[in-house]
């Protein structure tokens, strides 16, 4: 195919990076979805039990 | 089944009454079809050499613009105050109101497509009234409003209602426009049989499931319609 | 509820492991193609994320079913968790996937049958999310987007054969065919050991991610219900 080995190495490390930083990106966002919905719940919960 | 076939016939015929009436979805499918085609023109420069290759596009392209809107709007009347609310308080089956409100729209783009291929014919110089070719039109039709009605329904409940629809219903009827647009382009420059007959296969497949399925699904799409 | 459940935990830690042992065996145990070089290392996670894809979409379909039988409200959940991570996935296999064909059909896309496909997917799952940002009630939104998920999971076959018979450049590396583009080539032992184990790993991370995504979920309604009750 003609290609310089280099290249080969750029592409793939190019492919890489995006489905690692894909992933990641989505699992952190995910994470830090479940914290903050699992702090609001807390001081949901808190404010409720101050009105009672 | 006698109940059955009377409900279709009912919804059928109070479509076709109702659009007597106002000629509503006629006349906005007709003029916006002729408005596609005419932007084609220009946009494609249609000249005789050139069109022999998009025809089948421009056409099925047409029909495919035409038929939203048609379904979106005989979905829309219905919702409006139609009497749709009325049967489904009657215990009949709601599958047949899907194939009643599924045979009028098609029977609307029915309609426009027997004005609008004529109209093609004379505009570009093509010969359009070859059987196959309107076999294939009939075809695609049925897939793509059996879809088009089912989707309609659900979209016309949604809050951002009319642009929902194409979003909804272009990604899914792809596998009838292809095969549709490749049998179209056979019949009209005379391919071999065989070749035709593949991509047919893949309409008639496409039809019959989907038909099928929306049937089996309209009723858990019109149940809190209101 | 609030608390992670144990077992998800040693899932995690599961996932974690398989996925550090995949990306070895990618870099380090899989051989070099002779021709393709390093970009075809590419293919085990573009491959992988591509099967977690219509995993997930499959899945969603079957919610789709779950969820009009029984009108419960976690094959909602499930269903709707499932088309978001394969939704990010299938991305992830279209922009890796165009990152290997830059330099193998010199082109970042084609209208090949599989690409195009993969984008009529994508976008099926565009109108997924679309749909249910559009409609407010809770269970008219499941029962719509239960519909839809298995209209557009039904659709996929068929958007495939159709535009496959339209030729093929995409390479068939599994199962009989010889690859009529570029790019195609036969897995050696190791090759496919990388490849299934990828497959594998990929397919439990899905299972993972599913579960934290369907939490999310679960709190999110939990969220809800509180504030409700504060606001009452």
């Amino acid at each position: 195919m003609g290609l310089e080995i280099m290249d080969t190495y750029r592409y793939m490390i190019a492919g890489y990076g995006v489905i690692f930083s894909f992933i990641l990106g989505y699992l952190l966002r995910l994470f830090i979805r479940i914290r903050s919905v699992k702090r609001k719940i807390s001081v949901y919960r808190e404010m409720l039990e101050e009105r009672s | 089944m006698r109940n059955y076939l009377r409900t279709v016939i009912t919804v059928v015929w109070k479509d076709i009454v109702g659009e007597a009436r106002n000629k509503e979805i006629l006349t906005s499918m007709l003029v916006f079809s002729l408005l596609v085609i005419l932007i084609f023109n220009f946009a494609l420069d249609l000249d005789v050499q050139a069109q022999e290759s998009v025809t089948a596009g421009v056409i099925w392209v047409t029909f495919t613009f035409a038929g939203t809107l048609g379904v979106n709007r005989s979905m829309a009347s219905e919702r409006e105050g139609g009497c749709l609310d009325g049967l489904l308080l009657v215990p009949v089956d709601r599958s047949a109101l899907y194939v009643g409100k599924a045979l009028g729209n098609l029977l609307f783009l029915l309609v426009i497509e027997v004005i609008i291929l004529p109209i093609y014919s004379v505009l570009f110089n093509v010969n359009m009234l070859v059987p196959g070719f309107l076999l294939v039109v009939l075809l695609g039709s049925i897939g793509y409003i059996a879809v088009g009605t089912l989707l309609a329904a659900m979209s016309v409940q949604a809050r951002t209602r009319d642009i929902l629809l194409p979003i909804l219903l272009f990604p899914l009827t792809i596998p009838i426009l292809i095969p549709a647009v490749k049998a179209s382009i056979g019949y009209l420059e005379g391919y071999p049989g065989s070749w035709i007959m593949t991509w047919l296969n893949v309409i008639i497949v496409y039809d019959l499931i989907f038909t099928a399925i929306a049937v089996m699904l309209f009723e858990y799409v019109v149940e809190e319609w209101s | 509820m609030e608390e992670k459940p144990r077992f998800l935990s040693l899932l995690d830690g599961i996932t974690g492991i398989l996925f550090l042992a995949a990306v070895l065996l990618v870099f380090f145990y899989a051989p070099l193609e002779r021709s393709m070089g390093a970009v075809q290392k590419v293919f085990y996670f573009h491959v992988s994320t591509a099967w977690v894809g219509m995993l997930g979409f499959f899945v969603s379909a079957l919610m789709g079913g779950m969820y009009i039988l029984s009108r419960k409200k976690i094959w909602d959940m499930i269903g709707f968790s499932s088309v978001e991570i394969s939704f990010i996935f299938f991305f992830i296999a279209i922009v890796s996937g165009s990152i290997w064909a830059r330099p193998i059909w010199n082109t970042w896309w084609t209208w090949d049958p599989r690409l195009t496909t993969a984008a009529v997917v994508e976008l099926i799952y565009g109108a997924y999310f679309l749909l249910r940002q559009a409609i407010d009630e809770p269970q008219q939104k499941a029962r719509f987007s239960a519909v839809y998920a298995i209209f557009g999971f039904l659709s996929v076959p068929l958007t495939f054969v159709s535009i496959r018979m339209l030729r093929t450049i995409h390479p068939v590396v599994i199962g009989a065919g010889d690859p009529t583009g570029g790019g195609g080539f036969s897995m050696t032992g190791p090759m496919q050991v990388t490849f299934f184990f990828s497959l594998f790993t990929f397919s439990v991370l899905f299972v993972d991610v599913l579960w934290h995504r369907i939490r999310l979920e679960k709190l999110e309604s939990m969220m809800n219900k509180l504030r409700l009750e504060l606001t009452s």
